[in-house]
């Protein structure tokens, strides 16, 4: 199944171990990048429709998501049993940090796993998880099996780029803390993978999805592809086209 | 003591008496009410109150209470965290303008209940009389201070803070058809407490991990905290002796909540532990004559050596040969067709190949330990299994070689037979 749109209609097809991802709500500009977590095959699913999914919310772990793109690629049972252990592995303590947090009065820190750059980080004696974006997660889950989705060079972005790709993060990404924190301390254009771009890699033929990773283009980032926005001026590519 | 003064006497339906406690509010933090007793009877829908006192942790006085309603009024937080025994009401957003509570005491769980009273800020938290099966020696509350901080800013820096304390006889939250009395008030030793940025200060974990006697509620909450700081020097060392008697004391626990703390534990744990340390970490690994690892405490023990020794520094040649044996054993146990695509016994013997590889790699010399876990992969005939190793193996070679190529390059040879 290569990447589509759903609608409020039309029923799309999702297996589990499939992504799904979700727009900014007004454009075709993509989000979030979830994995369908579900135990069966679904036929029915539109704009929606309330999934199981696995995601790097913040905080990692699983939650109930309608989608608005779905992509993917035809799985073994062997390979869905593979994502699967990976989402069994990567159980972590957020939520029940957060709660702590709220309990303290704090604002919940869900966030302090997430990482932009690199899209998966290794854990460390500071953090004993892996890090990760809601990308990392999903392309992490694909490397088990294993398929690599995006290869560089990725298109670099500035930092109000990143605002519109991470409204989640808009407010902390004036934070130079937390700028560093996310992975994009230094510097004023960073080649980040998004979302669109991983439904674009599979918006190939399979057999091209198998052979090889995908190398996004500027504008990717939406889906379908496009290169104006609600009447924002086109973005530029940093780096070789 | 506060002055009282009527207060919903005007509502007509239940009379009560409102205790206003000046109480000069610094900043935000926490109040705290060390040690609550109430003296009083309660008697079927009676409620007579004969004496209120509140004492000092070491005068708790025995009671016979068997209902509780309390009201903290213009309250930024109220937390007893340091109480040695008692009653913890915590609130979780509910909805609506509700909000839930689970209660525990030393001596019985019963749900509870809170409400925010219409236009007022007053937040009221109930248990049901039934509830207490003994009587509680101690009452706190947990109010998160991000409900007040809606109400509250900077702006009422000095406001006066109310607390209300209200015995009630009757079952449930029936609160216009039942009596409710004024028990307590609490007069002006609340403490204001600035605890609130200990979450975020390694030095401040410490003090709480190395203090077993802390509620055990707050004590995982320090095991969680812990996870995401960096430790360094003596603070790492006072860090592991701390997590290590968390584990130590809670490596069989089965239930959901306490596994995600105990998981939390040995990650932290494992991605900080000294290679002297190995060795003992095995143990943890190894079940008794009556008890056994939850399979997710064991997947995270696993996980735990791997990520280790795959992701932090160690020096070789070093030798682990209790590691070894105990990673190996634990493995081979999982290793059949029958056992791996159960609960998280895949995740646990690739975890546990992974490191027996790097382990070997790093000892100098070969133990074949290695290679005979390889052919019973192989000879189990879960193919995507043997692929899932070796594409972990992959990974582990990826990270150690950008450390140690010649330890990376040992890997493959062991790998390659």
């Amino acid at each position: 199944m290569p990447a589509q749109r759903t609608s409020d209609t039309k029923p799309v097809s999702v297996r589990p171990g499939h992504i799904l991802a979700k727009s900014d709500g007004v454009s075709d500009l993509m989000v979030h990048a979830m994995l369908f977590d579900g135990e069966k095959d679904r036929a029915d699913v539109t704009s929606k429709t309330q999934l199981k999914i696995a995601h790097m919310g913040p905080p990692l772990g699983n939650a109930t998501k309608s989608c608005d793109a779905v992509g993917g690629m035809e799985l073994t049972d062997e390979q869905k049993l593979r994502i699967k252990n990976f989402i069994t592995q990567c159980k972590d303590a957020t939520k029940k940090r957060d709660k702590e947090y709220r309990l303290r009065g704090l604002e919940a820190t869900s966030k302090e796993l997430y990482v932009i750059l690199p899209s998966a980080k290794p854990p460390s004696g500071d953090f004993a998880y892996w890090r990760f974006s809601c990308v990392g997660f999903v392309l992490k889950a694909y490397e088990q099996i294993p398929i690599y989705l995006l290869k560089g060079p990725i298109p670099e972005r500035t930092l109000a780029d990143l605002k519109s790709f991470y409204p989640f993060f808009s407010a902390d990404l004036d934070k130079a803390d937390t700028r560093e924190h996310l992975g994009i301390g230094t510097g004023d254009r960073w080649p980040v993978e998004l979302v669109g771009y991983v439904l674009h890699s599979f918006a190939r033929n399979e057999a091209d999805v198998i052979a090889g990773p995908y190398a996004p283009q500027l504008g990717d980032e939406y889906f379908p592809r496009q290169f104006v926005s609600g009447g924002a001026p086109p973005k530029r590519l940093f780096g070789k086209q | 003591m506060g002055k009282t003064r009527d207060k919903y006497a005007s509502t007509g339906k239940t009379k009560v008496k409102m205790t206003k406690t000046p109480l000069a509010v610094k900043s935000f933090g926490r109040l705290r009410i060390k040690l609550l007793t109430i003296e009083d009877e309660y008697r079927k829908e009676e409620v007579t109150v004969r004496k209120n006192y509140i004492h000092d942790v070491d005068g708790i006085a025995a009671n016979n209470l068997s209902g509780v309603y309390l009201t903290p009024a213009y309250s930024n937080g109220l937390v007893a965290e340091d109480a040695l025994t008692g009653i913890r009401i915590s609130y979780e957003k509910f909805g609506g303008g509700y909000r839930h509570c689970k209660l525990t005491t030393p001596f019985v769980a019963a749900s509870a209940n809170a409400m925010k009273l219409k236009n007022r800020h007053t937040w009221k938290a109930w248990v049901s009389s039934k509830s207490f099966r003994q009587p509680p020696v101690a009452l706190t509350i947990d109010a998160p201070m991000a409900w007040e901080s809606k109400t509250f800013d900077e702006d009422d820096a000095e406001s006066e803070v109310h607390f209300m304390i209200y015995g009630f006889a009757g079952v449930g939250n029936r609160k216009f058809a039942r009596q409710e009395w004024a028990l307590a008030e609490l007069p002006n030793d609340l403490e204001l407490e600035h605890q609130i940025t200990w979450v975020h200060d390694p030095d401040s974990i410490l003090e709480r991990l190395e203090n077993r006697a802390l509620y055990p509620d707050d004590y995982a909450a320090a095991v969680l905290f812990a996870e995401v700081k960096p430790f360094r020097g003596e603070q790492r060392t006072r860090l592991l002796a701390a997590l290590s008697g968390y584990i130590d004391e809670n490596r069989f626990v089965e239930d959901e909540d306490s596994l995600i703390t105990l998981c939390s534990a040995i990650r932290k744990y494992a991605m900080n532990m000294q290679e002297s340390q190995f060795e003992g970490y095995a143990d943890w690994l190894l079940p008794t004559e009556t008890a056994t690892l939850h399979h997710e405490a064991e997947m995270e023990f696993a996980k735990g050596i791997c990520w280790r020794l795959e992701f932090e520094p160690h020096s070789w040649p070093a030798q682990y040969p209790h590691l070894t044996k105990t990673l190996f054993d634990l493995v081979d146990s999982y290793l059949t067709p029958r056992l791996i695509l159960q609960k998280s016994y895949a995740n646990t013997a690739m975890f546990g190949i992974v490191a027996l590889h790097i382990l070997e790699a790093a000892s100098g010399s070969r133990v074949e330990l290695v290679s005979k876990l390889r052919e019973k992969t192989i000879g189990s005939g879960v193919k995507w299994f043997a692929e899932m190793v070796n594409d972990n193996l992959d990974e582990a070679v990826h990270y150690i070689s950008e450390r140690d190529d010649a330890i990376g390059k040992k890997i493959m040879e062991i790998r390659q037979g």
